[in-house]
This record gives C-alpha cells, sequence and structure tokens, in this order.
C-alpha cells in the first residue's frame, strides 16, 4: 500500500510540473549513496548533482533562519552565483 | 529595530531535548560541514593553477600529512553516513511512511547502530 502511495505521489509531482523540482534532486541523491560507499572518487564526477542538492538545502537553511528580507534575498542569489561558479569549475577540471 | 512581526521565543536552553529536533539540528549542521568539505577541492585546484606564484597547496596537503588530522577520513565518513541515513529517513516521512513518535524515536536509535556498525566494518575489522 505504501509502495503505491509513494508511487502516487511521485506520478502525480511528475505529472503536476511544479513538483519535480522537489522531488528530483531527492531521488538524484540517492544514486551518491553506492558512490559513498564504494569508490570516493566518483564523487568528483557527479559534483554538479551535490551542487543541486547542496543548494536547495542552503536555501532552506537560509530561509528559516534569516528574518530581514532584504538580506535573505541577496544570501539566496549569492548562493546561487557560487553553485554556478562551482559548477563551471567542475566542467573544467573534467575536461 | 527591524520589522519582525513574529513572537520571540526563548532560548534554545529552555527546552527538553527531544530525540526529532536533535537529529533535524544535526542533519542541517552535517550538511553545512559536507558541503564545505565539497565545494573546496575545486576552489584549491583553481588557487593552484590560476596564480602567478607557484603556490601549490594540494602538494603541500599531501607531503606534510601532519598537517590533516590523523582519522579525519573516519570523522568525515561519520558525518556522511550520518546524513545518508537521515536523508533516507526523510525521504520515508515526505511519502508519510512512519510519522509517529514511536517510530521515529526506533528510527533514531537504529540510525545511530547502523552508523556505528557500518563505521566498525568499514575501518576497524
Amino acid at each position: 500500500m505504501y509502495k503505491t502511495l509513494l508511487a502516487q505521489v511521485f506520478f502525480h509531482s511528475i505529472a503536476k510540473k511544479k513538483l519535480y523540482f522537489f522531488w528530483l534532486p531527492r531521488l538524484f541523491s540517492l544514486l551518491l549513496v553506492p558512490g559513498f560507499l564504494f569508490d570516493i572518487e566518483i564523487l568528483f564526477l557527479f559534483h554538479p548533482i551535490i551542487l543541486l542538492h547542496a543548494s536547495l538545502g542552503l536555501s532552506v537553511i537560509i530561509e528559516d533562519y534569516i528574518h530581514i528580507e532584504t538580506i535573505k534575498f541577496q544570501y539566496l542569489s549569492l548562493i546561487k552565483l557560487l553553485l554556478v561558479l562551482l559548477i563551471n569549475l567542475n566542467i573544467l577540471y573534467l575536461l | 529595530m527591524y520589522n519582525i512581526n513574529r513572537p520571540i521565543s526563548p532560548h534554545l536552553t529552555i527546552y527538553n531535548t527531544q530525540k526529532s529536533s536533535l537529529f533535524s539540528i544535526w542533519h542541517r549542521i552535517s550538511g553545512v560541514a559536507m558541503f564545505t568539505l565539497i565545494a573546496s577541492p575545486p576552489l584549491f585546484l583553481k588557487l593552484a593553477t590560476f596564480s602567478y606564484k607557484s603556490f601549490n597547496i594540494l602538494d603541500l596537503m599531501l607531503n606534510n600529512s601532519s598537517l590533516i588530522l590523523p582519522w579525519f577520513i573516519v570523522i568525515i565518513s561519520v558525518i556522511f553516513l550520518y546524513h545518508i541515513i537521515n536523508g533516507i529517513r526523510h525521504f520515508l516521512w515526505d511519502s508519510v511512511v512512519n510519522v509517529n513518535t514511536e517510530s521515529i524515536i526506533k528510527d533514531s536509535n537504529t540510525l545511530l547502530a547502523l552508523v556505528f556498525l557500518i563505521m566498525l566494518f568499514k575501518f576497524i575489522l
């Protein structure tokens, strides 16, 4: 019953097109678990996925603990800029 | 001062520690620690390549291994394992499974036991 409920939630969220940005990075993060357990160097290949996951987490933390709106939006945009920079660096060093 | 329109709660030390709040706070702290650990190597590489001096921090770190803490890898992998297993619990909570106080306490105990057992099998045995 739970499996059907999970599948229902997942496919409904993908079909609605607004919630896939909530579910997909979390499901991608499950791909990193065997990479951590068996070969930790392969995590550098999946760096953009990790950074997408980290941007979600950091933005949630900032939204919870910073209550002044202008500073909050400044921090959120700065985090997105930092993650774009880090993904570009990762692409550069993988080439 | 600032226009914050919300009641101010007393300080954190007043409350009793609950398992649910403690585990979520450590989830956040471990996430930030892992972010600094994962975001720093490309920045160090950038420092090593795009600089006018011949300043090579990776070489410095690898040759002088006494600068790095002993058992550093063990501490990092405890943080990673905690975050991974707690993330699986968050998956279960998002797809409404095990959202009772009893099962939350039971799951947190099994989480700590799993982290301890995996570290035991990976490093000590």
